[in-house]
């Protein structure tokens, strides 16, 4: 693969440029990945990064539109900058030396950036949030299971099967052109391989291992606070640069007008399969 | 109580009301406040028009209480939003 790579998230396509084919050797791995597992996807896309050798400047003054980052990642220097207007990054590397590490940093630099890239967009045109959890999916519509690191997200997904699973680490909630609220599938992924499908939300269900199988309803308010408060949508959204162009008075508004009409849980569960007895029961 | 001071919910906060539940953002857009349903109605009687005395008989009436108690744990609580720095008199 060389040239322009198109991703396509959440209906939402996303060209990646690279202008030096070592960083794009280094990224190959993944695009292989996104291809196999249906993100990789050609038409017009509506977010673009460049990846080129050398750092990006920052912005002359600090701006509610412009993302900057600098990172010093073990052997790698990278600048990041997103101009949340026109949807365009650019990703700057220099490299301080090689290692068996250095195709991971790349990789995981790049992919962090395409995913806060996606954050951007789906965040300023109020359609959506990514939410760390595990999304599956059945004939009667999809589920998302959210929780920190060590919830039991990749738990649920082996438990699951053979239900779909979309993702096990971090899901795409959404409102699709008729305000449909659907989930879809991210190449995010933890144990498991994501999968580029989408199905309407069904509930959401705030995770806990327990010895004991035990659904509670929680209000709405409730649902958007765990999310923000425990970070579930991603520490990205307390970083000051962040801040700035994503307010948190306004991701309350968009979280409340996403999880409206959506029934939220708090859910205890043993681990087997049993969970699934109580929730095909609701 | 007898109290004709009206106090009202500063002009810098960003507060929300869903589903009868009002959370308020401090002013550096960080720090949330949960208030359980009965707070969530006084909040929005903290609008500067009612007055304490207004909103001890508002409540009494909505929640079926009445008595010294309920109008402790109203100052109590009128207090407690203004060392927060949520309302003013």
């Amino acid at each position: 693969m060389t040239g322009q790579h198109t991703i396509e998230i959440g209906e939402v396509r996303c060209s990646i440029d690279f202008e030096n084919g070592f960083f794009q050797d280094m990224f190959n791995l993944v695009l292989t990945d996104y291809k196999r597992w249906g993100f990789y996807k050609k038409g017009e896309a509506k977010i673009s990064i460049v990846v080129r050798e050398g750092l990006l400047p920052p912005p002359p003054k600090l701006s509610n539109t412009i993302f900057y980052q600098a990172l010093d990642y073990d052997s790698i220097h990278a600048s990041l900058l997103f101009d949340t207007e026109r949807l365009k990054g650019q990703i700057g590397f220099i490299m301080k030396w090689h290692d068996k590490f250095t195709i991971v940093r790349i990789s995981e630099i790049i992919q962090t950036f395409i995913c806060n890239s996606y954050i951007f967009y789906f965040f300023l045109n109020g359609l959506g949030t990514f939410i760390h959890s595990c999304g599956i999916s059945d004939d009667k519509g999809g589920y998302i299971f959210a929780g920190q690191s060590e919830a039991g997200k990749s738990t649920i997904a082996r438990l699951s099967l053979p239900r779909t699973v979309l993702c096990d680490e971090l899901i795409l909630l959404r409102k699709n052109r008729d305000g449909k609220k659907q989930i879809f599938g991210t190449p995010f992924g933890g144990e498991f391989e994501g999968i580029n499908k989408s199905t309407d939300c069904k509930a959401i269900y705030f995770i806990e291992k327990s010895n004991i199988n035990e659904i509670t309803p929680i209000s709405r308010m409730t649902a958007v606070v765990t999310l923000i408060k425990e970070g579930i949508t991603g520490g990205f959204m307390s970083t000051d640069s962040i801040h700035r162009i994503c307010p948190t008075s306004k991701y309350l508004s968009i979280l409340t007008d996403l999880l409206d009409g959506i029934p939220c849980y708090k859910m205890k569960f043993i681990k087997d399969s049993s969970f699934w007895e109580l929730i095909d029961g609701r | 109580m007898g109290d004709n001071t009206r106090p009202i919910r500063k002009k810098d906060l960003i507060w929300r009301e869903v589903d009868g539940e009002v959370i308020i953002l401090s002013s550096d857009n960080k720090l949330m406040h949960v208030l359980n349903d009965v707070g969530s109605r006084i909040w929005i009687l903290l609008d500067g028009k009612h007055s304490k005395e207004d909103i001890l008989r508002i409540i009494s009436a909505e929640y079926e209480d009445t008595g010294n108690r309920v109008e402790m744990d109203i100052l109590e609580y009128l207090d407690e939003l203004k060392k927060l720095n949520l309302i003013e008199e």
